[in-house]
């Protein structure tokens, strides 16, 4: 008999423990973003030249009080929206506004770059060309660091050895093509569709000498269906782990190719030291996390029941 | 000899780097010259030398990544380890500061740590530290963490290694090496990805003139920059190929390892085989002149522990592992495979009832509780799931051949003779198909087996004589009265909720006795055992060794798993596991104990690359070399054959000396009951009987007792 027993509590009750243990998660980041705040030197409000403003932001933001107290009322502050207005970005402007603007378009690269990681790491793993297809994430990774890409494409253009197409699109610029120029990077040079076929060829290894996969085949039965329901475990866990990763990477594609998003206002208000926009960003960018983390782990759950036993 | 890691290489080239002489003089006269005899690789807009600043580049990564492999090993190591040696709430907290790092995305966080720490490769590292020790903690918890469910540490505790080297030596650096080697290589990647791209972007990365391939990047490619191409093309290729061979150290075996495991095309099912030989690349491991099995028939394939018989099956069905190979067999399908394990021939992701189609009278045939179908398999004993495995080959369109590695290993007599009743039936069908079994239980044969093939005994050990009981004396080994056992362990006391296991069990092993606890599969014969050792947790009276194993590992007492693979680290040689068994007595030689149990060719084998019998003795050889007064034997003599299974009894009796004491719990009655001086009989969760199986003034009272002893 193993040392482990059937969960005994109800599945109600089981649900709710994730779901609390994910929120608890993002309250701990949401607090850890306001302790690294509160503790980095110098307030940023002090380089502001209207005197009217600083005062106002000041006893709004209660940069006299100490610092414990000036987290938690960060941090209540983070989990009401009642974010304040920015300091440097765009000085008195509410943050919430700026940043659930910036969110949209954020979306539009973030969704995308998901699938195309979660999409590349499969093909990684098929039957056919494996030897081809399962490298084709490596080689793109070491070719794919973002700013090398942005560098090849400059010296073609710089060296005269192609001419700019009417259609690629600067970087203050819009376009189709630089979007999804993005959205490929983002997805495949940010090592998530490495991570996904790297998984995915784990799970195939380990099922390649399962007995039960085994004992199908020696029966002359068809295992495509078994492989699949024993792969959407590990594709979950590994949609899951890369998300993080990719939102982390918005920050550096955005900048790079100047498209305005939650990553590049981010950068700006690190910059800048814009201690609300920045907080409300990574709050954000936080949610995101918990909330698919929350999604991919009730799936898994429901999808297998070895997890339904107690650590 | 083993290749090294690309790891290695761009570590040794990033060292020697780090300390070359470096020059970041600037000069006017030689702005943005192309690549020449006295510059290589030309110049940058600043007159520099790019091919001495492409080495200085390398600095960020050895120094920064270094600091950030240092924080995020040291950090993430110590905890995910003790999160997954502990479980429970530790695990729990441990994984929610983790959950709470990582959902904050790793640049977002690093530029916020910027603010506090500063700019420049240290700080980066030290940050991207921080950002990564919560997939280190994840990775080294899931590693430990397994190997805890699999029983591996509690089986390393109970045999006598304190429990921060079992963790730290055994399943972290052991068996999660080649966790922390990928989770290197990544944060290495990923260091440079990010230092590069920051430092391209001017903000928290290597600020000028301090050299960093992004920073060069940025100069090459801004206002005013030189027309030199291979300043711009130079980091590129670098990033490349360096970012490309940490990749490929990170996932790249993972990638390749996804490509090879892909299925030969298989063989059909056999009915006649003629020269029959398995093999490796090296040498036969099988060879037999002929097997005919002819419809509706029964045959049993004996031979001694490590002989090949389970190869044997599956080089018929077709599955033979990777590097094996067969030649003579000519199979035909269906047919159906159920391995020895009946939990690994049963699809963990449905219920039984899912996998098996059978009818009441089946179900009755087979003994399989009804009541039961609804479980998951990881929740049946091992004798239910032989019986589920059995159940779910059988069903279905049927097949023409059934394969059946030792399918009564688990169950008790009683069950054992149900069980070869149905598979009888099963021959009767129309269709008349026909059954192939391993064992090494010849008292299966009588009545059930048509035909009989026996294939090479190797060599070893040979039997010293046939054990006999010893003569008891002396105060009680162990005592126990009014002892309930729960499924939950020892040191997690929060977890047995529910009712005891087994109850009201009055127990006592003098010196010099052998005593037995029989019952069927499931009763809790082994939470019983385990209880005895200090592992699960129990209430009422009891003592081992004159103390209270509930209060720490008695000095003395040894466990001998029911799956002798669960003691044995899979990462190591044998001999090198046996020394550290050694080490804990200190009284006997490795040499001796491979001699004894006759695996001295087998010293430098895994534990994987042994057979199922070879195993056992293998961890017989551990509990010798560890020293024991009281060996509680959970199934001593499975998955042996019948010599071997009498000389592990003697070497049981041998190793704990007239003075010690042995409980066994086991289902092969007619190889144990002589041994013992008293057996307990388990029954629906409490102790029935007690009686003495040498002395007929003492026999069995109770009906199942006696049904239990007749069928055996």
């Amino acid at each position: 008999m193993r040392a482990v027993m059937p969960d005994s509590r109800s599945e109600p009750a089981v649900i709710l423990r994730t779901v609390v243990g994910w929120l608890l998660a993002g309250l701990g980041a949401i607090v850890l973003v306001q302790v690294l705040v509160a503790l980095a030197p110098g307030d940023a409000i002090d380089t502001l030249p209207d005197p009217a403003l600083r005062g106002q932001l000041a006893r709004e933001w209660r940069l006299d009080d100490p610092m414990y107290l000036r987290v938690v009322l960060g941090t209540l502050h983070a989990l009401s929206g009642a974010w304040g207005s920015s300091w440097t970005v765009r000085p008195g402007a509410p943050v919430w506004a700026l940043v659930m603007g910036a969110m949209g378009s954020s979306m539009v690269v973030l969704l995308p770059a998901w699938f195309v990681a979660v999409g590349v790491g499969l093909l990684g793993r098929g039957r056919a060309a494996v030897a081809l297809v399962s490298a084709l994430p490596v080689v793109i990774l070491s070719l794919g660091t973002i700013e090398s890409v942005n560098a090849l494409v400059w010296v073609g253009i710089t060296s005269g050895w192609w001419s700019r197409p009417s259609f690629f699109a600067l970087p203050a610029e819009g376009g189709l093509v630089r979007d999804l120029l993005m959205i490929g990077v983002l997805g495949i040079g940010s090592a998530a569709a490495g991570e996904v076929a790297a998984r995915l060829g784990e799970t195939d290894a380990a099922l390649d000498q399962a007995g039960f996969v085994l004992a199908t085949r020696a029966r002359g039965g068809s295992v495509r269906g078994l492989l699949w329901r024993h792969r959407a475990v590990p594709l979950l866990e590994a949609a899951q782990a890369v998300f993080a990763p990719l939102t982390g990477g918005l920050v550096i594609v955005e900048r790079l190719w100047g498209r305005p998003g939650l990553g590049d206002l981010l950068w700006r208000a690190v910059e800048a030291r814009d201690v609300p926009v920045a907080t409300g960003v990574i709050v954000v960018l936080a949610s995101m996390t918990v909330l698919v983390g929350v999604t991919l782990d009730l799936c898994r759950r429901a999808w297998d029941p070895r997890l339904r036993i107690l650590v | 000899m083993r290749r090294p890691s690309p790891l290695v290489y761009v570590c040794l080239v990033a060292l020697i780097a780090a300390l070359f002489p470096y020059d970041s003089g600037l000069n006017a006269d030689a702005l943005g010259l192309a690549p020449s005899s006295g510059h290589p690789l030309g110049t940058d807009a600043v007159g520099r030398d790019v091919a001495l600043r492409l080495f200085g580049g390398l600095r960020p990564l050895v120094f920064g990544g270094g600091t950030a492999l240092l924080v995020a090993l040291g950090v993430g190591v110590p905890l995910g380890a003790l999160a997954g040696a502990r479980g429970g709430p530790v695990a729990l907290g441990v994984r929610g500061a983790a959950s709470a790092v990582a959902v904050i995305p790793a640049v977002p966080l690093v530029l916020l740590l910027g603010l506090l720490l500063g700019h420049g490769a240290l700080p980066l590292g030290l940050a991207w530290g921080v950002a990564s020790a919560p997939a280190v903690t994840q990775a080294i918890y899931q590693r430990v963490d397994a190997s805890r469910r699999a029983d591996r540490l509690l089986a390393l505790v109970a045999h006598g290694i304190p429990e921060p080297v079992a963790v730290a030596r055994h399943l972290v650096w052991n068996n999660a090496g080649d966790v922390l080697r990928v989770q290197c290589a990544r944060i290495l990647a990923t260091f440079l990805a990010m230092e590069t791209a920051l430092s391209y972007l001017g903000r928290a990365g290597v600020a000028e003139p301090d050299p960093s391939w992004g920073n060069m990047l940025a100069m090459a490619m801004g206002a005013g920059a030189g027309r030199n191409p291979a300043a711009v093309a130079s980091p590129v290729f670098v990033i490349a190929v360096v970012g490309g061979a940490l990749w490929w150290a990170a996932l790249g075996r993972r990638l390749a390892d996804s490509g090879r495991s892909r299925w030969a095309p298989q063989a059909a099912v056999v009915l006649a085989a003629n020269d029959l030989e398995v093999s490796t690349a090296e040498r036969a491991l099988v060879r037999l002149s002929s097997l005919i099995v002819p419809r509706g028939t029964v045959t049993a394939v004996l031979g001694a522990s490590g002989t090949g018989k389970s190869l044997l099956l599956r080089a018929i069905a077709g599955i033979l592992p990777p590097g094996v190979r067969a030649s003579g067999v000519v199979a035909r399908p269906p047919l159906a495979w159920v391995a020895q394990d009946g939990r690994e021939s049963l699809d963990p992701l449905r219920t039984v009832r899912q996998q098996v189609t059978a009818d009441d009278a089946t179900l009755l045939l087979s003994g399989f509780p009804a009541q039961r179908l609804d479980c998951w398999p990881h929740t049946l004993s091992g004798g239910e799931a032989q019986r589920a495995a059995l159940l779910a080959a059988l069903t279905g369109s049927g097949p023409a051949l059934l394969l059946a590695d030792e399918p009564t290993t688990g169950l008790d007599p009683r069950a054992r003779r149900t069980l070869t009743a149905a598979l009888r039936e099963f021959t009767q069908r129309p269709d008349r198909p026909s059954v192939v079994f391993v064992t090494h239980d010849r008292r299966l044969l009588a009545g059930f087996a048509d035909a009989v093939v026996e294939i090479g005994v190797p060599g070893g050990a040979s039997p010293s004589g046939e054990p006999v009981p010893g003569q008891p004396g002396g105060a009680p080994l162990a005592e126990a009265a009014g002892l309930a056992v729960f499924a939950g362990l020892t040191r997690h006391p929060g977890r047995w909720t529910g009712g005891p296991v087994v109850r009201d069990i009055d127990l006592v092993v003098a010196p010099g006795e052998t005593v037995g606890i029989i019952g069927e599969s499931g009763v809790g014969k082994t939470t019983l055992l385990r209880a005895l050792a200090g592992l699960c947790a129990s209430r009422g009276a009891l003592s081992v060794l004159g103390a209270d194993p509930r209060c720490g590992k008695p000095q003395g007492v040894q466990l001998l798993w029911q799956d002798p693979g669960t003691s044995l680290d899979p990462a190591i040689p044998l001999r090198q596991m046996l020394a550290i068994s050694a080490r804990l007595s200190g009284e006997r030689s490795v040499k001796e104990a491979l001699a004894r149990v006759g695996l001295t060719h087998r010293a430098d084998a895994l534990s994987s690359e042994l057979s199922g019998g070879e195993r056992r003795r293998a961890s017989l050889a551990q509990v010798w070399l560890a020293g024991a007064r009281l060996v509680l034997a959970d199934e001593p003599t499975a998955a042996l054959d019948a010599p071997r299974a009498i000389e592990a009894l003697s070497l049981l009796q041998d190793l704990v000396g007239p003075t010690g004491g042995i409980v066994i719990a086991s289902h092969d009655l007619a190889l144990v009951l002589p041994l013992c001086h008293r057996v307990y009989v388990l029954h629906e969760g409490t102790c029935v009987d007690v009686f003495s199986p040498a002395e007929q003034r003492d026999p069995a009272r109770h009906p199942f007792a006696r049904a239990l002893v007749d069928a055996g």
